[in-house]
C-alpha cells in the first residue's frame, strides 16, 4: 500500500517531466468551467464532458483515489497509465477551440471588427507555440533507423546460419542484438533465452522462468558484448569451458561471439569446445561475429 | 499490401453499417422523430440527419466488429486447439461472410434518402482549415507508412505473429525463445486476440507481418482516430463547421507534438498504432466518450468488450468501463445542478415544475438511448430565443407540452429560413 502511495505521489512528477500537456489540460478545464459559469450555460454535452474531465483528473491526481484506481488496474501498470482515463486530448482541443473563438469574438466586439484578422492570426500562432512548448520538449526520438538496420543484419546472419532456410530448426546463443531480433525475423529459430531476460516487463507474459545456469550464460555474453580491452585475462579456461558445456547442455546449436570479445576469448572458446566435443575447429566469421557450431552430428 | 489496405478501408465500413442497422435500425427512426422540449431547452435541438449514424460511426463500429470476430475465432482455435492455418481460414470465412450479410442487409433495408440541401456556402475559412487538417493528417500517414523503425520496447507482437505462423499453433510456443512453454501463459494473455488477428491478416493477404503491424494497421488506426475525433467535434460543436475544423486541427497538432510519453495519445498513434493500448487510447476511449454524450449505450458496450479483447487489463475491467462510469457520474451530478441553475425569469412555480420534469426527462431519455447533441455556440443565442418565446407563452396562459414543441420547431425553422436567406 505504501509503495502504491509512493508511486501515486512520484508518478505525477514522471508524467509532468517530459511534457506539459497536463498543464494545458488543467488550464483548459479551468477555462471551460469559467466560460460555463460566465455564460450560465444550461445542461448540455459540454457540461458533461467538462464534468467527466474534472472527475477523472481529480481521481487521478489525489493520491488516495489514485491508489484505488491503481488497484482497479490490478497494480501492474505504473501511475502514468492512469492518465489514460483522463480525456487530455479532447479537453485541450475543446478548450482551445472555445478559448480561440471566445477571445476572437470579444476582440471583435470591443474593437468593432478592426484588426480582427490580425488578432486571429496572432492568437493562432501563440496557441500553436504554446502547444509545441508543452509537447515533446526534448524532442525524444523513439524510432530511428537503428532497429531496421539491426534487424536486417540479424536476418542476414540467420540466412547464413540456416543456409537460406534449408535448415531452419536451429538454436542460438549469442550477443543481445542477435537474441533480440532473431525471433522477429524468423519464427522458426530457437534461442537459449529471449528479450524477457533483460526487459523485465515482458517476463509478465508467461509463467516460465530461466534457470540460474541460463542467467549465468546471459551475464557472460553481456560482459563479452560490452567489453572494452583484453578479456582473455578475465576468464580462466575452465570457466569458459563451463559456459560452453552449459550452452551445449541446454541445446544451443551455435555460439555466436561478438567482435568485442576479441581473439583471446575466441581462442579460449575454441579450446573449450575441443575439450568438450573432441574436435578442434577455428571460429567461422560473419559480419563481425565469431560463430562456433556446438553440436556434433 | 494494396489489397490489404483496400480491405481495411472498405470492410469495416460495410460491417459497421450492417451492425448499426441491426443495433439501431428501428430506434434510429424513432429517435430522429423525437424533438422534445427538454432536449431543446438543454441546447440539444438539432435536425434529423444530425442524429443519424454517419460513415465515421460505421467505420469505427466496423473496427469493433472486426476485433470481436477476431476474438471469436481466436477463442475457438485456442480452446479447440485448432491449427493456425485453420484459424486464419475461419477468420477469412467469417469476415467475408459477415461482410456479405452486411451488404445484403444494407441493400435490403435501404431507405430512400432525400437529397440534402446544403445549408450554406462553404467559406474560404472552412476550406482553408479543412485543407490544413487534411494535409497534416496526410503527413502523419506518410510518416507512419515510411517510418523504417518501430518502437518495440515492452511489446512482443511481432514475435508472437511469427511464432503462430511458424509453429502453426496458437500460444503453444514461447514467442521470445521459440521453445515450448514449460509453465504456460496466463489465461488473460491467451484471450487477447490482436496477434492472432494480425497473423491471420498477414497469412490471408500474403503480406509480411512487419508491414501489417507497422504500416497497414497503424494507418487504419490513424484514420479511425480522426473519424472518432471528427464525430466528437460534431457532438460538441454541432453544425458549426469552422469550430469543428479548428477542433480537429488542434487534435492533429496535439498528436504531432505530444509523443513524449508512452501513455500519450500522440505516441500511440505515431509510433505504436498496432498496439492494443494505442487503439484503446485513440479510438476506444474517445468513441466511448462520444457515445456516452450521445446516449448510444450499445456502442459503449461494444467499446468495453473490444477493449477486453485487445488490452491486457490483467483481471481488471478495463479503462472504457471506468470512463463510462465517470461519464454517468458527471451526467448524474451536473444533470441535477444544471436544472437548478436555470435563469429563466418566469413564474417560479411553473418554472420549477418544468425544471424538475426536464431533469427527469433527460435522465430517463438518456437511459433509453435518445440522441442528444448540443448546439454550437452560435445556436445558444437561438436557444435563448426559444426559451424567451416559450416563457412568454407560459406567462400568458397555460400551455401544453405539444404547444411548446410546435413553438420551438417553428422558431427553429424560422431561424433556418433566415440563415438561408442571408
Amino acid at each position: 500500500m505504501q509503495e502504491l502511495l509512493r508511486n501515486a505521489v512520484n508518478g505525477w512528477t514522471d508524467y509532468i517531466t517530459d511534457g506539459k500537456y497536463a498543464v494545458l489540460f488543467l488550464g483548459s478545464v479551468l477555462y471551460i468551467g469559467y466560460s460555463q459559469y460566465k455564460d450560465r450555460r444550461q445542461l448540455n454535452t459540454h457540461s458533461w464532458l467538462w464534468g467527466y474531465a474534472v472527475l477523472a483528473a481529480s481521481l487521478v491526481m489525489i493520491p488516495l483515489t489514485a491508489v484505488l484506481l491503481m488497484c482497479y488496474q490490478t497494480r501492474f501498470y505504473d501511475y502514468v497509465w492512469l492518465w489514460v482515463l483522463v480525456p487530455v486530448t479532447p479537453v485541450i482541443a475543446y478548450g482551445g477551440t472555445v478559448f480561440y473563438f471566445g477571445s476572437y469574438q470579444d476582440f471583435v466586439k470591443k474593437q468593432n471588427g478592426e484588426n480582427s484578422t490580425l488578432f486571429g492570426i496572432v492568437l493562432a500562432v501563440v496557441g500553436l507555440v504554446m502547444i509545441l512548448l508543452c509537447g515533446n520538449i526534448d524532442r525524444k526520438v523513439w524510432t530511428d533507423g537503428r532497429e531496421a538496420k539491426e534487424m536486417e543484419e540479424t536476418a542476414l546472419l540467420l540466412d547464413y546460419l540456416t543456409e537460406n532456410g534449408k535448415n531452419p530448426d536451429i538454436c542460438l546463443y549469442g550477443p543481445r542484438v542477435v537474441m533480440e531480433y532473431a525471433r522477429s525475423v524468423n519464427g522458426s529459430v530457437k534461442l537459449l533465452y529471449g528479450r524477457n531476460m533483460w526487459e523485465t516487463s515482458l517476463a509478465a507474459y508467461s509463467y516460465d522462468t530461466y534457470d540460474e545456469a541460463v542467467t549465468a550464460l546471459y551475464e557472460w555474453m553481456e560482459e563479452l558484448d560490452t567489453a572494452v580491452g583484453l578479456l582473455e585475462e578475465s576468464y580462466s579456461d575452465e570457466a569458459v569451458q563451463v559456459y560452453v558445456e552449459t550452452a551445449i547442455q541446454y541445446g544451443a546449436d551455435y555460439l555466436i561471439l561478438p567482435q568485442e570479445a576479441g581473439e583471446g576469448v575466441c581462442g579460449q572458446t575454441a579450446s573449450a569446445l575441443a575439450a568438450v566435443t573432441g574436435r578442434l575447429e577455428a571460429a567461422d566469421t560473419f559480419e563481425g561475429y565469431y560463430i562456433f557450431a556446438l553440436q556434433t552430428d | 499490401m494494396f489489397l490489404l489496405m483496400i480491405c481495411l478501408l472498405v470492410v469495416p465500413f460495410l460491417l459497421g453499417a450492417g451492425t448499426l442497422r441491426i443495433l439501431y435500425g428501428k430506434k434510429q427512426k424513432e429517435n430522429t422523430a423525437a424533438i422534445d422540449f427538454e432536449s431543446a431547452r438543454a441546447g440539444i435541438l438539432q435536425k434529423k440527419n444530425d442524429m443519424e449514424m454517419s460513415l465515421a460511426d460505421c467505420y469505427i463500429t466496423g473496427i469493433l466488429v472486426l476485433i470481436g470476430m477476431g476474438e471469436a475465432v481466436h477463442l475457438v482455435s485456442l480452446f479447440a486447439k485448432l491449427s493456425f492455418r485453420v484459424t486464419a481460414g475461419l477468420f477469412a470465412g467469417l469476415a467475408g461472410g459477415c461482410t456479405l450479410i452486411a451488404v445484403f442487409l444494407l441493400l435490403w433495408k435501404r431507405r430512400k434518402k432525400r437529397a440534402q440541401k446544403s445549408t450554406g456556402e462553404v467559406t474560404i475559412a472552412q476550406q482553408g482549415i479543412y485543407l490544413v487538417v487534411g494535409f497534416l493528417i496526410l503527413l502523419q500517414m506518410v510518416y507512419i507508412v515510411t517510418n523504417p523503425g518501430f518502437y518495440r520496447s515492452g511489446d512482443m507482437t511481432l514475435e508472437t505473429i511469427r511464432t503462430f505462423q511458424a509453429s502453426d499453433f496458437i500460444y503453444q510456443i514461447n514467442p521470445l525463445t521459440g521453445q515450448a512453454y514449460s509453465a504456460g501463459v496466463p489465461l488473460r494473455i491467451q484471450i487477447l486476440s490482436l496477434p492472432a488477428l494480425y497473423a491471420s491478416l498477414s497469412s490471408i493477404f500474403g503480406v509480411d507481418p512487419l508491414m501489417v503491424i507497422c504500416q497497414a494497421v497503424p494507418a487504419m488506426v490513424l484514420l479511425g482516430s480522426y473519424l472518432v475525433y471528427g464525430r466528437l467535434g460534431n457532438v460538441l460543436f454541432g453544425r458549426n463547421t469552422v469550430k469543428r475544423g479548428v477542433f480537429l486541427l488542434l487534435v492533429v497538432i496535439l498528436f504531432w507534438a505530444g509523443d513524449y510519453l508512452e501513455v500519450m495519445d500522440g505516441f500511440g498513434i505515431m509510433h505504436a498504432g498496432y498496439r492494443g493500448t494505442a487503439i484503446r487510447s485513440v479510438i476506444l476511449i474517445p468513441y466511448t466518450i462520444t457515445m456516452c454524450l450521445r446516449g448510444r449505450w450499445k456502442s459503449v458496450v461494444l467499446c468495453i468488450l473490444a477493449e477486453a479483447c485487445i488490452v491486457w487489463t490483467f483481471y481488471g475491467m478495463g479503462a472504457c468501463l471506468m470512463v463510462t462510469c465517470l461519464m454517468l457520474c458527471a451526467r448524474f451530478i451536473l444533470g441535477g445542478r444544471a436544472g437548478g441553475r436555470s435563469d429563466r425569469k418566469v413564474d417560479g412555480r411553473v418554472d420549477r415544475r418544468v425544471d424538475r420534469k426536464s431533469d427527469r426527462g433527460v435522465d430517463r431519455k438518456s437511459s433509453r438511448g435518445v440522441d442528444r447533441k448540443s448546439s454550437s455556440e452560435g445556436d445558444r443565442k437561438s436557444n435563448r430565443e426559444v426559451d424567451r418565446k416559450s416563457d412568454s407563452m407560459v406567462g400568458g396562459k397555460r400551455v401544453t407540452k405539444s404547444d411548446r414543441q410546435n413553438c420551438i420547431i417553428r422558431s427553429v425553422s424560422r431561424r433556418d429560413d433566415k440563415c438561408r436567406n442571408s
